[in-house]
């Protein structure tokens, strides 16, 4: 069945109705008229297409934009062309606007060249830049942009917005300069670290560009040969290969996906973890092999194993009293322990009324548990062996039932009452609680606006700070980091059944 | 693998010596260079492969001074091939035949630099058109006709730029088509936004920078030729086309618009992937085009494809996705017998695109996908037999269909050999031509060929010293040859007819 054109048009049309109306209605005789500038060198940008709710145009050669007949209100000005990012601005018109001024950020560029220790180009090499992110106060990195080299070894990653990157040579994009050399290179990131924990990133600024060259080193390379066993032909299946810090490698997989036999081509002699998924959601099972590699692998069978359910309660603790509130109502996260961002999502549930809990769907592996609760702080947290109070990370074995996680909930945290300015202003800000006690389950963040209450805080020492910008500006988790920082905090004590207040003063969200 | 065999694995011995006596055995040396500047190639891998015992294969590395060689070979013919990163595998016309009396002591291994075309796309205003998609097609001799192949896409950059390398010296075609890049506001004020933004695309490309396909030229490129080719693409009145495929909608399909081209050839004009029942192709100018779809979902593949005109408003199209064909089939050998080992049925698509299917011992070949189209149909590795139903030289697949292809081989054939030779000397790597079988081989080191499993009939042979560009499968060309032919007759049921020492005359064509 055809829908026609038209009708998809009114959608459209009601969407920006909708998101993008004039504030104020009026008489339709108003202007906003104005330039386009890059933002780094000043100059006029001729053919950058100007938005605003309801008509576009494009800029003349001067960089000039005109849109008339317009009901006084608040409009969006946005203006876009390629090689630059888009940017706009709030234009209130009633009288006429004349002197609106767009500033557009160009787009950055990374490029360079490979080349072999002999000093000779190296096509088909994959060159990766990695953009860190904090999450939960770790760092984290996912790939941002990637391309290959071509046959003078060169590369350009264009289209990169101002920030840090890592810098990655990954290994070959799946083609190899010479098929039968049997020749690989290990990944090397810019600057010669072989980890992303020892690399140093690169900072790209508006409209600059960057040059950087990566010397590599070929080594014979490996394949590694076998099959999945549990496997289901003709479902979606992935086979990846983790070297060093658990960081993906380049090496191409190729699966049958009727039997489930693969092969991984390119390896460099190294230890690696094997790993195959298969399925989506809570049907996904995994397989993971430890391997080292001296030579070429057969024969390898990697067993699928389905995900486990976790299954815990929350108590609340004995000695809450007759006040105490009840039940427990905690919001749980597991979120996998892995520095590469990768399609994984978090796993989380909330407790029921009797405190139980469970999440369905747990794959093998290391992770990190999140507990917030409403009514109270986490005074202990166990999951078999390990306690979670002092260390929070725990592995889920494979295909075996995990054993309970049992937590217990006190109700005799202290409050503390937050305000935070920069220069006597009170402003928006993050802040967080970082315990002395190093239990990260006590660890609290929030957003500050006028100002801020915590409640239910697990009693005992704290520093406290507040910063403007994104909440991962501040690597907490990151001991280094948190050396860094240290000149910004307030240390604060809280008792049980405390209150508190606490004057923070906001620091600009970067690196001190 | 026979002990002889294993024996050579010693080698590598670079010194040029005298003929290796026949208790020794045989050598095969020489050097490697580049077959431009005739210069050395030090460090090339060099690789034997006997042709009588298939599968036997030796490699060694040319030293400093290009110099290679093989020692201890039994007497045989031999491929003799060579690769070097930077340069393109190169290897002798024809087979290297040892023996008594063979000189193989001083072969020129010649490794072809590679060739390059490179260039900038950018539109009306100078400015950079990226994600242009520049389509490279090659003109070559396959099966003895001239055919246009799609060997390579690329999409331009950032800058507009686009660079295929490394390139075989040859004759191609680029194709450049593009989308200005603020025909995407179709997606947000289709209503508001002028025409000039919403109903613009760019006309087809062609080299050197044409519109019309008939004024296209190929660029004839020589070994390590560098090209540039710069194109303009120019917006004109264009049309939004909504494709509607209302099936599978969880899986990505992957579409691709071509229109009538190149010499009658199907031109890419846009290719992309969509998930959903709606995919929108913005830009497409007057025309009549051909859209194909295609879906997977691990273990099914869905094709469909419509043909359809676009006038000057917007249009909209269904398309229907059918499960892919199949096919199946047998060879069988006339009066039953055993089939020869190692038979692979041959497809070739109208692009030029083969499908190699392996046949098992009992005569059958399969597979469970395969696109529709018209294939032509040949048989490799029958040299001991040839096709008796030559109507199934050509076949159909339709959409949906479960086809069955059944390939009658009569055994036996007749073999016609002898020698090339130009005033009184063996003549090495001449093009031996059998009219009308439509065959041709080269000569080999010693000015032998052969041709096997022949259907009986009355052949016209010949040679010619240069025939790499002779379309010798068409009438036409080669009919300036016949009269310098020799006429060779295959009598009927002889099995294994040899027509041997039969010399091929070498010959110029007669224009009247």
């Amino acid at each position: 069945m055809l829908s026609p054109p038209a009708a998809r048009r009114v959608q459209f049309s009601v969407a920006v109705a909708l998101l993008a109306a004039p504030l104020l209605a009026g008489e339709p005789d108003f202007c906003i008229a104005g330039t386009v500038l890059n933002a780094a060198t000043g100059e006029p940008l001729r053919h950058a297409a100007v938005t605003i709710p309801q008509s576009a145009a494009f800029t003349d050669a001067a960089g000039a934009f005109r849109f008339c007949n317009l009901p006084a209100g608040a409009y969006y000005a946005n203006a876009e062309k390629p090689g630059f990012v888009a940017a706009g601005s709030r234009v209130a018109v009633g009288p006429s606007r004349e002197d609106v001024v767009l500033r557009l950020d160009p787009f950055s560029v990374i490029a360079g060249r490979v080349e072999d220790a002999a000093g000779e180009p190296l096509q088909y090499a994959l060159i990766q830049a990695l953009s860190a992110s904090v999450a939960e106060g770790r760092r984290k990195v996912r790939v941002a942009s990637a391309v290959s080299t071509d046959d003078r070894g060169v590369y350009r990653l264009a289209g990169l917005h101002p920030g840090r990157y890592y810098l990655r040579a990954a290994g070959w994009d799946g083609a190899t300069p010479d098929p039968d050399a049997n020749e690989a290179f290990a990944p090397i990131y810019f600057g010669g670290a072989s980890e992303l924990a020892s690399a140093t990133p690169v900072t790209v600024e508006p409209g600059r560009d960057l040059r950087a060259d990566f010397s590599v080193s070929l080594r014979t390379a490996y394949r590694i040969r076998g099959a999945i066993a549990g496997f289901s032909p003709g479902r979606t299946a992935t086979i990846e290969l983790l070297g060093a810090g658990q960081e993906p490698s380049a090496a191409p997989a190729a699966l049958d996906a009727a039997t489930g036999v693969f092969q991984v081509g390119d390896v460099v002699p190294g230890s690696y973890i094997l790993r195959a998924t298969q399925g989506d959601g809570r049907e996904r099972v995994r397989g993971e092999l430890p391997l080292q590699v001296v030579g070429d692998v057969k024969g390898v069978v990697l067993p699928l194993v389905g995900g486990v359910a976790l299954k815990g309660i929350v108590r609340m603790a004995a000695d809450s009293g007759p006040a105490a509130p009840s039940p427990p109502n905690c919001a749980i996260r597991l979120s996998p322990v892995e520095v590469w961002i990768s399609e994984e999502t978090e796993l989380a549930a909330a407790t029921e009324p009797n405190g139980e809990f469970h999440i369905e769907g747990v794959l093998t592996g290391r992770y990190r548990i999140g507990m917030d609760c409403a009514n109270g702080y986490i005074s202990a947290a166990r999951f078999g062996e390990t306690d979670l109070l002092a260390g929070d990370e725990f592995t889920i074995p494979p295909g075996v039932a995990p054993p309970p996680l049992e937590a217990v909930l006190a109700s005799d945290g202290g409050a503390l009452d937050v305000t935070a300015s920069t220069d006597g202003e009170p402003g928006p800000a993050w802040v967080i609680l970082l315990p002395g006690s190093g239990y990260e389950l006590h660890t609290r963040i929030a957003r500050l606006n006028a100002n801020l209450n915590f409640s239910g805080v697990a009693p005992g020492d704290y520093q406290a700070y507040a910063w403007t910008g994104p909440p991962e500006a501040f690597e907490y988790a990151n001991p280094d980091a948190r050396q860094a920082w240290a000149g910004r905090a307030v240390s604060i004590h809280i008792g049980p059944r405390d209150r508190q207040n606490v004057a923070l003063k906001i620091a600009a969200g970067e690196d001190p | 693998m026979t002990g002889g065999w294993l024996a050579w694995l010693a080698v590598g011995s670079l010194a040029a010596g005298a003929q290796a006596s026949a208790s020794e055995g045989y050598r095969i040396a020489g050097v490697v260079v580049n077959a431009v500047s005739g210069q050395p190639v030090a460090g090339a891998r060099v690789t034997l492969a006997s042709i009588e015992r298939r599968g036997q294969r030796l490699s060694a590395i040319g030293g400093d001074d290009g110099r290679f060689a093989f020692t201890s070979l039994p007497r045989g013919q031999y491929e003799l091939a060579g690769q070097r990163r930077g340069l393109l595998p190169g290897r002798p016309s024809g087979a290297i035949v040892t023996g008594p009396g063979q000189d193989t002591e001083s072969i020129l291994l010649r490794l072809p630099p590679p060739a390059i075309i490179s260039g900038k796309v950018v539109d009306d205003s100078g400015e950079p058109v990226a994600q242009a998609l520049v389509e490279l097609l090659g003109s070559r001799i396959i099966d003895g006709r001239r055919q246009l192949v799609k060997d390579s896409f690329k999409r331009t950059d950032d800058i507009g730029e686009y660079r295929f390398a490394p390139l075989p010296a040859g004759n191609y075609y680029l194709v450049v088509s593009g989308l200005p890049w603020y025909t995407k506001f179709n997606e947000t004020l289709a209503e508001s936004a002028p025409r000039s933004m919403t109903h613009a695309g760019y006309g087809v490309r062609y080299h050197p920078n044409v519109g019309d396909p008939a004024a296209a030229e190929p660029l004839v490129l020589q070994a390590g030729q560098e090209a540039t080719s710069n194109f303009t693409l120019l917006p004109v009145p264009a049309s939004p086309v909504y494709v509607h495929c209302e099936q599978e909608e969880s899986l990505t399909k992957q579409y691709t618009l071509t229109t009538a081209g190149l010499m009658g050839n199907a031109v890419s004009v846009r290719q992309g992937g969509e998930t959903g029942d709606l995919y929108n192709l913005w830009g497409i100018l007057p025309g009549h085009y051909t859209l194909r779809a295609e879906a997977a979902d691990g273990s099914r593949t869905w094709y469909g494809a419509t043909e359809f005109d676009v006038a000057a408003t917007d249009t909209d199209v269904d398309v229907t996705l059918q499960q892919a064909p199949s096919l199946s089939g047998m060879v069988v050998v006339d009066g039953g017998g055993s089939l020869p080992a190692q038979l692979t049925v041959l497809l070739r698509d109208e692009t030029g695109r083969g499908v190699a299917l392996a046949m098992g011992a009992d005569g059958r070949f399969s597979t469970p996908v395969i696109a529709p189209g018209r294939y032509r149909v040949t048989i490799a590795g029958a040299d001991e037999c040839y096709l008796r139903n030559r109507e199934a030289e050509i076949l159909d697949v339709p959409a949906g269909a479960a086809v069955r292809l059944n390939l009658s081989m009569a055994k036996g054939g007749g073999r016609i050999a002898g020698t090339v030779d130009r005033d009184g000397h063996l003549l090495a790597g001449a093009l031996v031509v059998l009219s009308p079988a439509n065959r041709a081989v080269e000569s080999n080191s010693d000015g032998s060929y052969e041709f096997r499993g022949l259907p009986p009939g009355e052949y016209a042979l010949f040679a010619v010293e240069d025939g790499s560009d002779l379309e010798y499968a068409n009438p036409a060309v080669i009919r300036p040859y016949l009269p310098g032919a020799k006429k060779v007759q295959v009598p009927p049921d002889v099995a294994h007819a040899l027509l041997r020492a039969v010399p091929a005359p070498l010959v110029s064509p007669q224009l009247k």
